[in-house]
């Protein structure tokens, strides 16, 4: 097969993209490829960076993230997406969304289960606990288990004063 | 050649050593990355800001236990010498500003700072022993983790540069040495089924560098959704059947080609004891044929920390600190060959 571009090469680089349901197949050679741009996202240079852009290429992404900024670092998702680098801790939470399925596809899976700093560690387990018990809480209500609820109430209450005092110190 | 000083005192003490399953594995390391809540990692931060995050660091190292060093502070030979020994990646050499290092006093652990993250916490045991490995490294993390304010999100854990590396931040891996299976051309495969399990094989600096000497470094590709013990439990694994087929390989080539496999390993001996220059990659790969020799019981044990420290001690750098001056590569050739010629005289 001749390159579909220059008709002179044998078709070397072979493209399938699926745009809206509509299957498009292009077959070039390896000059063609790279002069029309299509060979840019088998550039090994970066090698991850190029897996981003090729796994962010097939997710529906909202209109305006690639422009949007870390509020901490003001670094783009665009300047993630070519460097496969976050800027700081902070673009892992301002991009939680957005990253959770490239997580997947690199990790597996994306919920920790390792190592917890002792100091988060204590701050976070009162958290979840407080959490689990709100959502008790809720439940014991609109199951009208109101006596139940109040102990439960009260609970909570007693250890948000318990970590307010703490964060005071 | 009368000054010269004694190879063993320049030559990084673990690397010499022998532990478990010492025939086939040289070293076991782990790296725990970590990074300051509310700071750029190092690619994003301007020199300044990447001088504070190192000054903070700073005041958190135990300075009874490590010496700390401002990358700047340190000659270009000395750095590579230091990547040489594992205690510095090549990515951090090229470019100091702003970046550290604090080196065990063992030299067994050590703490890069602002390299790809602002902490790199690494550990190394010979032979295969990852858990002291872990030990080690999870109390130098709890030491630093009481005084600074660590970038972690309770669903993803440690939080890193690269999202590679986050949830544990760990890097588990160990150094094997595998002749039998290069030789025999079984590698490839084994590599592949390796690469199943979610390991990664690379050259023994680290990431994109070549296997030199028969050596590769095996670890762990992901770092999230499993603990610490499991990531280190896989790879204990996987190195141990690697293991398995090496030695079962060494031992098939010491029945079955008996006369190939000795005139190899004594054919490397006595290039090494007679050549006038060498290249490090001549000298990497013969010196492998002679470790292999003394695994399979052709060669003197004696002769072994010679060969581990000669792996060590003949690599450009360390040579040049050796030779206590910088050398053009032709000269270091020469003098290259000298120093193995001399350190295998020494042992008969």
């Amino acid at each position: 097969m001749l390159c579909e571009h220059c008709n002179l090469n044998p078709a070397t680089v072979h493209f399938k993209s699926v745009i809206d349901g509509v299957v498009q197949e292009k077959h070039l050679c390896q000059n063609c490829a790279e002069e029309t741009g299509q060979l840019k996202i088998f550039n090994l240079s970066n090698p991850l960076g190029s897996f981003f852009e090729t796994l962010l290429g097939s997710m529906e992404l909202r209109p305006t993230l690639m422009s949007s900024k870390c509020k901490a670092c003001n670094i783009t998702f665009e300047e993630f997406r070519q460097s496969g680098q976050l800027g700081c801790p902070t673009c892992y939470r301002e991009f939680r969304e957005e990253l959770r399925p490239i997580l997947k596809r690199i990790q597996g899976d994306i919920v920790h289960k390792g190592k917890v700093p002792k100091r988060a560690g204590g701050k976070l387990g009162v958290q979840r606990k407080l959490e689990n018990l709100r959502e008790e809480l809720k439940n014991l209500v609109s199951l009208e288990e109101y006596e139940k609820a109040a102990k439960v109430r009260d609970k909570i209450r007693e250890m948000e004063k318990e970590a307010g005092g703490e964060s005071g110190e | 050649m009368s000054e010269k000083k004694n190879i063993m005192k320049l030559i990084t003490p673990w690397m010499i050593e022998s532990g478990p399953e010492g025939d086939v594995v040289l070293s076991s390391r782990i790296r725990l990355a970590r990074n300051l809540e509310g700071r750029s990692f190092p690619a994003h931060a301007s020199v300044s800001e990447k001088n504070a995050i190192r000054d903070d660091i700073k005041k958190a190292i135990n300075k009874k236990e490590f010496n700390f060093l401002e990358l700047e502070d340190i000659s270009p030979l000395e750095r590579e010498n230091m990547m040489e020994s594992h205690l510095l990646s090549p990515q951090i050499i090229a470019s100091p500003e702003g970046r550290g290092v604090a080196i065990a006093k063992d030299q067994r652990s050590s703490i890069m700072i602002n390299e790809e993250d602002h902490l790199r916490i690494q550990t190394i045991t010979p032979g295969l022993d990852l858990k002291t490995a872990l030990i080690k490294a999870n109390s130098i993390d709890d030491d630093l983790e009481s005084i600074l304010n660590l970038a972690f999100d309770e669903q993803l854990g440690y939080l890193t540069a690269w999202p590679t590396n986050i949830g544990t931040g760990l890097r588990v891996s160990a150094m094997v040495h595998l002749p039998g299976l290069t030789l025999t051309n079984n590698l490839p495969q084994l590599l592949s089924s390796v690469s199943q399990l979610g390991m990664v094989v690379r050259g023994i600096y680290g990431e994109g560098t070549e296997a030199l000497g028969n050596l590769y470094q095996i670890s762990n590709q992901r770092s999230l959704g499993r603990t610490e013990e499991e990531f280190l439990s896989d790879l204990a694994t996987a190195v141990t059947h690697i293991i398995g087929e090496e030695r079962k390989i060494r031992e098939a080539l010491k029945q079955k080609s008996q006369y190939f496999i000795e005139d190899k390993v004594f054919r490397s001996l006595g290039i090494l004891k007679e050549a006038r220059v060498i290249s490090t990659n001549e000298a990497l790969a013969l010196l492998s044929d002679v470790r292999l020799g003394i695994d399979l019981g052709l060669i003197n044990q004696d002769l072994k920390p010679i060969v581990q420290g000669l792996m060590q001690i003949i690599r450009p750098a360390h040579l040049q600190k050796y030779m206590g001056n910088t050398l053009e590569p032709e000269l270091r050739d020469y003098y290259r060959a000298l120093v193995i010629r001399e350190e295998l005289a020494r042992e008969g």
